[in-house]
């Protein structure tokens, strides 16, 4: 049923129709009829370049059955502009929009761009975290955030931010997305805010923090790389884990190993300690063999770097 | 372009479109996991022939990478001269040309086209070349062995220089005002690398005098500022580390020469050139933990396999095969830490890792890094649909864009060969050998360096233009 061609308000306009390149187009879409005469009217409003509260009902309309359609979001952010019309009416609808499509990267960037004109992040945190009741790891989702943390500086731990991060590895500590994100909050100021530098005892709470998330569970590659690029990003040496691994992986008691990851680190401690090649290719051994064999090929290639014999004794 | 870094993050459909292609009939099961060629070439013969389902209507402003997602795999397969006549395949040239722009590079779909009424300055910011488009594009030109004679090379090499920003980043199209639209991740400064391998790969330099290139160590540092803690690397600076665009980065680099060569350290050529990824060991150890037994959505994310019943192998029972029954058969790939499997990785991480051991000296005789019998498993037994294709996870139904990637990550894995004559599958024959760095066959991927772009137009090429023409009323 066409809407746009008996509406007295397009009569002006001559909508262009799909030109599909020929007899034989590729991967022709059986869409609907509505899709294609919205299409159509897009094409000519874009062609006249019109700013106008029609042509952005239209581009609504287009979002509906399109959203990933790139330049009609685009064209409706410079409509909005445009004829000043009202961000936060548009905020509201685009959440809408969010909660239904939730893959999206278009809305996200559209979202950026309103929230910058309107200077505010009022209510932006609350909207996040029912988009992560959804789907806690959605990507889209925390990019946006970063960017929010970033344009309102909501870096101070009474943001609101951390908390956010504690509650959400407390609901699901294997959230690798909150875990990017809090190393982000810890070291993504630096370089942003003029003067500021990561402080020793925050180093110290980070890693006390992975250490207990490791504990609640062992296997979880998150805290362990987490620990490992806090020592890496400090310029302090694997072996200060030394003891901490061997609470979880023991070469000597291979009944008890916890956790892959352990072994893994123990595995790099003793390549990087002199005459210890020998310990750290049985680290590597036991992983291929036992404790993450689908990684075998891998875990030998790691033990084909070691030296092949072991150094002399001093 | 879309979008989804989950589904796709380089080249992705909304989840939406991940539906059936056509309703299934329902063949028997069969009885051993097996790579079931003639259901998957059924499969690519409807979605080049008939209409997609409305449910791909969101990928209608990206028809060349949905274009280019059909053709690949009739090319693996060595089905594409099979299932069309040379007529169609010249037809199938024509439309892709029918979308490019004057001033270089492709539109992304003719849905976005004013046709006459575009007008450069006044509203081509409405209807734009479209940087992915343009690669998918060319890859498609290469695959159905057009002699390129249509393609705007030097104003698509101008072009695509346009589409770089101060940080070395490119964007996605060029939007009002001169404005480099799009995100500044990686999937752009891929797509460039590879349209500009493929412009600059034939015979023929009179089209390059003048054209200023587009600056590679700018893309290098910002690939590299996108690497992350735990080795992987991501769209942007402190974003989570993403299989997507750790290969869009791995790949780029790849063809840009920009791989660090652990084999030729004394070579001061390659010193001198800025390289990344900066830590190659933590990038194998992120790209080697993405491989997982969690193949349903179900199942747990970690697994501790020292608990399966009789995990007490010695090392030196180890051999190339040591596919012991209690270790899960099949292990996919998640394209971040502690995520489900998901059938569109096993090409991401794949390719990456292949890319990756090259340049670490680590193929290990071409066994590669990663399990890929278990990869294989994988494939055919757990994500292959029954129709054709593949799903998105364990169990989806099949959908163009995880069917192209789950069949280019079964060539990567060595689905031989019509060539060697390697049976494999219901058909007999296997597929193509894959580019990992283009994700198409090596035989296409070829196909560019024979173009010969100082060569006059054929009269048979521009008869096939006139008669083009003709038909579209242009
Ligand atoms: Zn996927």
């Amino acid at each position: 049923m066409p809407l746009y061609e008996t509406d007295p308000a397009w009569a002006d306009v001559t909508p262009i129709e799909l030109d599909d390149g020929g007899p034989s187009p590729l991967v022709a879409i059986a869409y609907s009829d509505d899709y294609a005469e919205a299409m159509s009217y897009l094409r000519a409003v874009m062609a006249a370049d019109e700013m106008s509260e029609r042509a952005l009902a239209l581009t609504e309309d287009l979002i509906q059955m399109n959203p990933a359609h790139y330049t009609v979001w685009l064209y409706r952010a410079r409509i909005l502009t445009a004829i000043s019309a009202d961000l936060s009416a548009e905020l509201t609808w685009l959440n809408s929009i969010a909660l239904r499509h939730l893959k999206n990267y278009q809305i996200w960037h559209h979202r950026q761009t309103l929230v910058d004109r309107l200077g505010s992040a009022d209510g932006e945190q609350a909207f996040l975290r029912s988009m992560l009741d959804q789907d806690a790891k959605n990507y889209h989702v925390w990019s946006y955030r970063q960017w929010l943390v970033r344009r309102f500086a909501l870096w101070a731990d009474d943001s609101g931010e951390l908390a956010s991060i504690e509650e959400l590895l407390n609901e699901d500590v294997l959230n690798n997305s909150a875990w990017n994100h809090r190393w982000f909050l810890v070291f993504g100021r630096e370089g942003q805010e003029e003067g500021y530098k990561v402080l020793d005892e925050t180093v110290e709470r980070e890693l006390a923090f992975a250490k207990a998330a490791v504990r609640k569970e062992p296997q979880n590659q998150s805290p362990w790389n987490y620990i490992r690029g806090l020592l890496r990003q400090t310029k302090r040496p694997l072996a200060e884990m030394k003891d901490f691994a061997s609470e979880f992986a023991a070469l000597d008691r291979p009944d008890e190993v916890r956790s892959s990851h352990a072994l893994d680190l123990l595995a790099d401690i003793f390549a990087d300690e002199e005459s210890n090649a020998g310990q750290a290719k049985v680290a590597l051994a036991m992983l291929a063999t036992k404790f993450d064999p689908i990684r075998a090929s891998y875990w030998q290639y790691r033990k084909s770097l070691l030296p092949s014999k072991e150094a002399p004794a001093a | 372009m879309s979008t989804d870094p989950d589904v796709s993050t380089a080249f992705s459909a909304n989840r939406t479109a991940a539906l059936p292609l056509h309703p299934p009939p329902t063949p028997p099961a069969p009885p051993h996991p097996e790579f079931q060629r003639s259901r998957h070439v059924s499969y690519w013969k409807r979605c080049l022939k008939t209409f997609l389902p409305a449910p791909y209507t969101p990928m209608d402003s990206t028809r060349l990478m949905l274009s280019f997602f059909v053709l690949s795999p009739l090319d693996l397969l060595g089905e594409l001269v099979n299932v069309t006549t040379p007529a169609e395949r010249a037809n199938y040239a024509n439309w892709i040309y029918a979308c490019q722009l004057p001033s270089g590079g492709f539109r992304a779909s003719p849905s976005m086209s004013l046709g006459a009424r575009r007008e450069e300055d006044k509203n081509g910011m409405w209807d734009p070349a479209h940087v992915p488009a343009t690669y998918f594009a060319l890859a498609s030109l290469c695959i159905l062995k057009d002699d390129f004679k249509r393609v705007k090379r030097k104003e698509c090499l101008r072009w695509l220089k346009k589409m770089q920003r101060d940080d070395g980043s490119f964007g996605q199209t060029l939007g009002a005002d001169g404005a480099i639209e799009g995100g500044r991740d990686m999937r752009f400064g891929y797509c460039v690398m590879c349209s500009r391998w493929i412009l600059r790969a034939g015979k023929g330099e009179k089209d390059l005098v003048g054209v200023e290139d587009i600056d590679i160590d700018g893309l290098v540092r910002c690939i590299r500022a996108s690497e992350t803690y735990d080795g992987g690397i991501s769209d942007e600076p402190f974003h989570e580390a993403h299989a997507g665009f750790t290969y869009c980065a791995i790949a780029a680099l790849s063809i840009a020469g920009r791989l660090p060569d652990s084999s030729n350290d004394t070579s001061t050529t390659t010193k001198q050139l800025l390289t990344a990824p900066s830590n190659v060991p933590l990038t194998l150890h992120w790209l080697a933990s993405r491989q997982t037994t969690s193949v349903f959505e179900e199942e747990p994310l970690i697994t501790k396999p020292w608990d399966f019943p009789s995990a007490n192998r010695t090392e030196s029972e180890l051999g190339l095969d040591h596919n012991e029954p209690d270790v899960p058969p099949a292990a996919g790939f998640n394209g971040r830490a502690n995520k489900v499997s998901d059938t569109c990785y096993a090409f991401w991480v794949g390719a990456s890792m292949s890319l990756l051991e090259q340049c670490a000296g680590a193929g290990g005789g071409g066994r590669g890094l990663a399990d890929s019998q278990r990869a294989r498993t994988y494939l055919v037994d757990k994500s292959q649909h029954l129709v054709g294709g593949f799903g998105k996870v364990a169990g989806d139904p099949p959908d163009v864009y995880h069917s192209s990637l789950g069949l280019a990550a079964l060539a990567m894995l060595g689905e031989r060969n019509a060539a060697t004559g390697e049976g494999s599958g219901d058909g007999g024959e296997g597929l193509k050998t894959l580019d990992p760095g283009f994700c198409m066959s090596v035989e296409a991927r070829g196909w560019a360096e024979g173009v010969d772009w100082d060569m006059e137009e054929s009269e048979e090429s521009k008869a096939d233009e006139y008669a083009y023409m003709r038909i579209s009323g242009g």
